[in-house]
């Protein structure tokens, strides 16, 4: 269904086209709109929301006008800057799926709108290259040796466990390895004879009981950084260069040449890689953004608190910490990256003027 | 656009609705925010002498020529969409309640009693309901339920056995 009668103009690439917001829920008519139009044009919508629930009501309201999109959230880690522990599972596989579905684009996995928070937006990621080069796939009948794929899955930040529950996870017995992919929703099950795929299956987490049989399973990685000799060998030496005080009085710092990755671990991440990445990154040339609500109020809570963090955490030997530059866009950084792009804003409405394409019930 | 919420304890709770549908030249779609909602919501219209048909997608409804329908779609606010000439009426309408934040957590399901009804005025007499607060009230041992009749949609008479 193609949604008759245009409320959004045409869009032009580093302008910024600004809307009232309309009343109740008619922003979702107007972007699924914009959306449409984009997945026509072979561009990727990615909506910006000043207030994070508005992301969540805009997927589920969107679904509504234009079931025919495929729809992504890039959620929070829901941790506050500089905690010292780390991100729940679930929610950085969401994260690592849907950024892998903004690159899949217009394949079958891939999404045509993104949802993102504003805060979240802010935050420096693993470059696109991580993603691409630590995913990778199996299908039945393909040979599969045990040891590598169980070197490969420790690479890829995977633990081994006696009972899989949960993403990220794996655990092997006998022939039969249980594992729970990043970004899957189920777990599945792979049968070995002797090193070929003879099934995979996918199982419920609970009763521990196979379900149906898949053809493949792909694995998204474990973490949102690498955790490979080669990386645990950058982390550190980018350590050593970039943080003040003696490493060997931090845990973290130690751990890392252990191979054990710290709680709260995510707010190094630039130790990991030469250079970090941002969400604008991954979107790519082909994309609009529309940056939803009053973001500039959003962005300066959040930098305002992030330096209060910053100062209350700064000095001690044990956690170094990195400024809060390395680790966030700052606000002129995103409005310049949100430049490279065709732009719809919605503003709430000053006074009464609200536009005439809905009404109020 | 008039108001259209449920009156509670009058003789039909849904005459504003009615008086809209009928002044209105739009289309009106209501809209719940579940399968389960839809039924009991459908119950409640039919108790108003109102029988809209169920559509499954907002192209149905915009393919039909039905005045009134309904369908479940997750909508927080409803709005006149005035390019199709049709109103959609959520539940946030339908019962004068501010937004209220549906979204559950996905892992937490749990079943839960308001949202089975959502205001009193969906209640009929003889409906069977448990209250939340007559452990507060009554000596309720875990063999013992207590059962009320709503005689009037305010005050609860009890009939505990």
């Amino acid at each position: 269904m193609t949604l008759a009668s245009f409320a959004v103009p045409t869009l032009s690439v580093g302008k910024r086209f600004t809307l009232p917001r309309p009343v109740g829920s008619a922003d979702a008519v107007l972007l699924a709109q914009l959306a449409q139009r984009d997945k026509a044009a072979g561009r990727i919508t990615a909506i910006v929301t000043a207030d994070a629930s508005d992301a969540q009501r805009l997927i589920d309201e969107m679904g509504f006008f234009a079931p025919e999109l495929r729809y992504a959230l890039f959620p929070d880690w829901e941790t506050l800057p500089y905690d010292t522990f780390s991100p729940h599972q679930d929610l950085i596989s969401e994260r690592l799926a849907t950024l892998w579905r903004i690159s899949q684009r217009d394949k079958d996995q891939g999404a045509d709108v993104i949802l993102i928070p504003a805060t979240t937006a802010l935050y420096r990621l693993a470059p696109p290259s991580f993603l691409a080069g630590y995913t990778f796939e199996f299908k039945v009948k393909q040979k599969l040796d045990e040891a590598r794929l169980k070197a490969q899955l420790t690479l890829a930040g995977y633990s081994h466990v006696s009972q899989v529950v949960s993403p990220g996870e794996y655990a092997v017995r006998g022939g039969l390895i249980d594992l729970f992919p990043m970004g899957s929703l189920v777990p599945f099950r792979v049968d070995l004879f002797d090193d070929e795929i003879d099934s995979i299956r996918t199982f419920d987490p609970d009763s521990q009981r196979s379900l149906y049989p898949v053809p493949d399973v792909r694995l998204l990685p474990g973490r949102e950084f690498p955790m490979d000799e080669a990386a645990r060998t950058k982390f550190r030496s980018r350590w050593r260069e970039l943080l003040e005080g003696d490493p060997t009085k931090s845990r973290i710092y130690k751990d890392m040449g252990a191979g054990v990755a710290t709680a709260g671990i995510e707010y190094y991440l630039p130790l990991f890689f030469d250079e970090t990445a941002t969400v604008f990154d991954y979107l790519g040339e082909h994309a609009t953004v529309v940056l939803h609500g009053d973001l500039e109020p959003a962005f300066q809570r959040f930098w305002q608190d992030t330096k209060d963090r910053y100062r209350l955490v700064q000095g001690d030997p044990e956690r170094p910490v990195l400024p809060p530059e390395a680790l966030f866009l700052g606000i002129e950084q995103f409005h310049t990256r949100a430049k490279d792009y065709a732009q719809l804003a919605i503003r709430p409405p000053f006074g009464a003027r609200r536009g005439t394409r809905f009404r109020r019930v | 656009m008039p108001m259209v919420a449920a009156v509670r304890g009058a003789p039909d709770p849904l005459l504003q609705l009615k008086a809209h549908i009928q002044s209105t030249k739009h289309r009106v779609l209501i809209l719940a925010e579940s399968t389960g909602r839809q039924s009991s919501l459908l119950d409640f219209l039919h108790a108003s002498g109102l029988t809209p048909p169920v559509f499954d997608t907002l192209a149905e409804f915009l393919d039909s020529d039905e005045k009134v329908g309904i369908a479940t779609a997750a909508l927080n606010v409803g709005f006149g969409w005035i390019d199709q000439g049709i109103d959609l009426v959520t539940e946030t309408e339908l019962f004068a309640a501010g937004p209220t934040t549906r979204r559950r957590k996905k892992q937490e399901q749990v079943s839960d009693v308001e949202a089975l009804i959502k205001d009193l005025s969906e209640l009929k007499i003889g409906d069977p309901s448990i209250s939340t607060w007559a452990n507060s009230t009554l000596p309720v041992s875990p063999s013992y339920k207590s059962f009320y009749t709503l005689n009037t949609p305010t005050k609860p008479r009890c009939m505990c056995r």
